[in-house]
This record gives structure tokens, C-alpha cells and sequence, in this order.
């Protein structure tokens, strides 16, 4: 009898897994369907509130049309204030100048920019960039605060939209209160972090960050900083670079203090910068030969020649770059010298940039 | 794609853009200035469309799906009939080498997006000639 017990038991097992697995299949499913549903619903929806208020968008962009619709014909934004300042923030993300400021004018007297301003104030996290997109155009200056707010968000996308919007709105006083934040954003790149200084006013932010620069205790933080002033305008940068490279001991620092001063391109810092050409670490160096190259100052074009036997191969060959690059000494003499160099590693370098200058040609 | 109510003696504008949105405002702004406008959203359609009859002016996008608006812009220097349609290219892209690139391809007029509305009329109006300018709603 016992093993008929157990052949039992193990059917019975069986039969009950095989419940369960359909009741979870089945069970997923029916959440397919139901978030299928759910979304097909959002989207007609979204399709709906699009098809009325797309024409009414549009006719605001004709001054005469504008007029025939006072902000009493248009309709209720109510809950779907996420959709139609979406909405909106597409159309002007393609018009500039006059049909622009139409635009702008109708979210301001249709209630688009009160909406934006409560996605921002209260929105979920994407409502509150779609918010501040808004903002930025209709340009009221007392949205600065709730900006200011947000471009302390933890969310990059966030935080980079909020700068855009006080571009937008109050550039120069952006760059006071803001300059320093979006320098210290460790999470964007520095390239996009002076970028979005460049769209505030480029002069004022380069002051502010290299203020900054100046006055850092911490290493990694003055880095970044000139990281950021290394990718934007602005003679402050420059200014503070030269100041920190007179006392900098860190080859970090001041490898990112000539790059700094490259981006200004002034001939009058040659003879600062070739006190670094032979400076024990190779990515000071680096910096010093491409700094040179930039710089045009007579004569240096020889010692970035010198530099093209250093030890360090990526030395020979920013060295080879810079002398194809600056166009300082005849193709035919470079051509010579790759021949000729006495260091085959020099002939190596040169000859490498000269056949990637002659792709680009 | 829709096409605006035919207007007699209306310049045609075929507008070929694959973002509805940029249809949309286009399509609203030239038919209220008196433009009939026929949209098409893909490369693939306006190759097709360069077997029926040429417009007056062809507004061309350069990021298309499918057949990009170069080589839509070959085809329709290449193509009898449709050769000296104007075509005034509206893109996104703004460095000089594209610009350039538009110009020797055969484009007439280049502008950058974002756009004004009323610079897109004007541009069309000196590219249809006298009767473009003088045309008006």
C-alpha cells in the first residue's frame, strides 16, 4: 500500500504545482491586459487633450487669431496640466523670435505658465522639468526662487533644465546665484557643465567659478573647477589659472591650469607655460606642448619640435600634432624631419600626425 | 498625409518633415497665408511623391526616416519636371559644412530650426518669384 500512498501524493503535488503555475500565467496576463489597457487609455487620452488643444495653440501663433482668443475661450487645463505644458514645450522647442513670443504671451495669459509653475512647485519628478521648460520662456523673474530650488534636485535632468530656464530668464544674475552650483555638479560631465555657464553670461559665471577656484581648500574640487573653466570663455578663468599655477605643486592642478590658459589662446602666457615642457610628469607635459601649440607665440614652434624625442610617446605625439597643427614651419621641413629625426620614435610620431592631418585634408 | 483645402491659383508648398509637430505649425501658419500645403512624413514617401507632379516650392527636412532629405534632394535635381522646384531645406542642422553641403546638393535656401514662422513665409515668397510675393490671402 505504501508506494501507491506515495504515487498518490506525488500527483497530488503535481496537480497543485500545476494549478499554481496556470494561476500565476493567468494571472499575469490579466496585468498585461489590464496595464495594456491602462496605457492605451492614457495615450487616447493624451491624443484627445492634443486634438484640442493643438489648434488653439497654433492659432495663438497669428497675432489676429491671438486676439479672437481670450483666455475665457480656451480650454480647461484641470488635471492636465503635465500633457498641455508638454505640449506647449514642444511647439516652442522649434519657433525663436516673434511667433515665439506669440506663444509665450498666450501661455501667459492662458494659464499655461500658472500650470507650469504648479508642476514645478508640485509635480512628480519629470512633471517638474516639464514645468520648468516652461518657466524658462514665460521669464518671470519671481520663479527664480522655485528654479533655484530645483536645480538643487537630485536629479541631473532636473537640475540641468532648471539652470536652462534661468538662462533664459535672468542670465547674469543666473550666473551670480547659480555659477558656483553647476560648476560643483560632479555628475555632469565638465564640457556640459560649461556649456550650460556659457548659456548664462559667460563672463560673469567664468568670474564666479574662478572666484571659486581660486578659494578652494579641497584638491578634487579645485580640479573640477578648472575642469569647467577649461571648457567655457571668459578672461577670469584664465586670470585665476595663472594665479594658482604661480604657487600649484600638483601636477593634476596645473596640467588643468594650462588647459585653462590654452582656451584663453594668449600669446603673453608662452613664457609661463614653458616653464612646464619639462616638468617629471608626462601629462603636464601634455598639456605644456598642446598649450604652446595653441598659444603662437614666435619661436616656440622649435621647442614643440624638441618635444617630439621625450620619453613619454603621448609627449611625442601631442608634440608631432601641435607642429602639423599650427602650421608654423613647411609642410616639406615636418615631412624632412620624419624622415631624419635622429630619434625613430620622433620619426614615428611625427609621421603619425602627419598621415592624420593628410585624412582630415 | 492630409492635404489643405485647394485654393485656386494657391503657390504649392510640399512639405516633406517627420516631426508632426513642425507639420502641424507649418501647415496651419502657410495655409492661413494663402499656401496650399501637402505634407508628407517619411523619405520613402517623398521619393514616391517625386513621380506626380512638381510643387511650386518644396520645404525639405534633412533627418528623415528611411531616405534622407540629401538624397531626396539629388533625386529631385536629378528627377524632369521637379529639377527647378525651389527647394528651401528646414533642419536641425546648423554647422556650416552641413549648410554648405545643402547648398552644392541643390537646396535654394537653408534654414535652421528653431524657426520664425513669418521668415519661413518670406523665404518661400522670394523663392516663388513675383507671383509668390505678390500673392497674399
Amino acid at each position: 500500500m505504501q508506494p501507491l500512498a506515495a504515487g498518490s501524493l506525488i500527483v497530488k503535488v503535481s496537480v497543485a504545482a500545476g494549478a499554481v503555475s496556470l494561476a500565476l500565467t493567468l494571472l499575469f496576463i490579466g496585468a498585461a491586459f489590464v496595464l495594456r489597457a491602462v496605457s492605451v487609455r492614457r495615450e487616447g487620452r493624451v491624443d484627445a487633450l492634443e486634438e484640442k488643444w493643438t489648434p488653439v495653440l497654433l492659432a495663438a501663433l497669428r497675432s489676429e487669431d491671438a486676439a479672437a482668443h481670450p483666455p475665457a475661450e480656451v480650454p480647461p487645463i484641470g488635471s492636465d496640466a503635465a500633457s498641455v505644458v508638454t505640449l506647449w514645450n514642444r511647439l516652442a522647442a522649434n519657433l525663436r523670435g516673434d511667433t515665439l513670443d506669440l506663444l509665450t504671451a498666450f501661455a501667459r495669459r492662458a494659464g499655461i505658465g500658472e500650470a507650469a509653475r504648479r508642476l514645478v512647485n508640485e509635480g512628480r519628478p519629470a512633471e517638474r522639468v516639464v514645468g520648468a521648460a516652461c518657466l524658462g520662456h514665460v521669464g518671470d523673474t519671481n520663479d527664480l526662487p522655485a528654479l533655484l530650488a530645483l536645480a538643487r534636485e537630485p536629479a541631473l535632468v532636473a537640475r540641468a533644465e532648471a539652470a536652462r530656464a534661468i538662462a533664459r530668464i535672468d542670465p547674469e544674475g543666473g550666473a551670480r546665484t547659480a555659477g558656483a552650483l553647476i560648476a560643483g555638479w560632479d555628475d555632469c560631465h565638465a564640457t556640459t557643465a560649461g556649456a550650460i555657464l556659457s548659456s548664462l553670461s559667460p563672463e560673469t559665471a567664468s568670474a564666479v567659478v574662478a572666484r571659486e577656484a581660486l578659494g578652494a581648500v579641497d584638491p578634487a574640487r579645485q580640479q573640477r573647477l578648472l575642469d569647467v573653466l577649461a571648457s567655457m570663455p571668459g578672461q577670469a578663468g584664465a586670470d585665476a589659472a595663472r594665479q594658482i599655477l604661480a604657487g600649484a605643486h600638483d601636477a593634476e592642478v596645473v596640467s588643468r591650469c594650462l588647459r585653462v590658459i590654452t582656451r584663453n589662446r594668449d600669446a603673453r602666457d608662452a613664457p609661463l607655460v614653458r616653464r612646464f615642457l619639462h616638468h617629471p610628469a608626462g601629462f603636464v607635459r601634455v598639456s605644456a606642448v598642446a598649450a604652446l601649440g595653441r598659444l603662437g607665440a614666435p619661436g616656440d614652434e622649435w621647442m614643440i619640435v624638441g618635444a617630439l624625442d621625450d620619453r613619454d610617446w603621448w609627449v611625442r605625439y601631442q608634440a608631432a600634432r601641435a607642429s602639423v597643427s599650427a602650421g608654423r614651419l613647411p609642410r616639406a621641413l615636418l615631412d624632412l624631419f620624419s624622415h631624419v629625426h635622429p630619434d625613430r620614435y620622433a620619426r614615428g610620431a611625427l609621421d603619425h600626425a602627419l598621415t592624420e592631418a593628410g585624412a582630415v585634408r | 498625409m492630409a492635404t489643405q483645402p485647394i485654393r485656386d491659383g494657391a503657390p504649392k508648398v510640399l512639405l516633406l518633415e517627420d516631426e508632426k509637430d513642425i507639420r502641424d505649425l507649418i501647415v496651419f501658419f502657410l495655409s492661413h497665408e494663402g499656401f496650399e500645403v501637402e505634407e508628407l512624413a517619411t523619405g520613402a514617401e517623398g521619393a514616391s511623391r517625386l513621380e506626380g507632379d512638381p510643387p511650386s516650392v518644396f520645404i525639405l527636412d534633412l533627418m528623415l526616416p528611411h531616405v534622407d532629405g540629401f538624397e531626396i534632394l539629388r533625386r529631385v535635381r536629378e528627377t524632369p519636371d521637379w529639377d527647378e522646384v525651389p527647394v528651401l531645406v528646414l533642419s536641425a542642422k546648423a554647422a556650416e559644412g552641413d549648410i554648405v553641403n545643402a547648398f552644392k546638393a541643390g537646396a535654394d535656401d537653408y534654414v535652421v530650426k528653431p524657426f520664425q514662422l513669418e521668415e519661413i513665409v518670406a523665404r518661400l515668397r522670394r523663392l516663388l518669384g513675383p507671383a509668390g510675393r505678390s500673392r497674399r490671402p
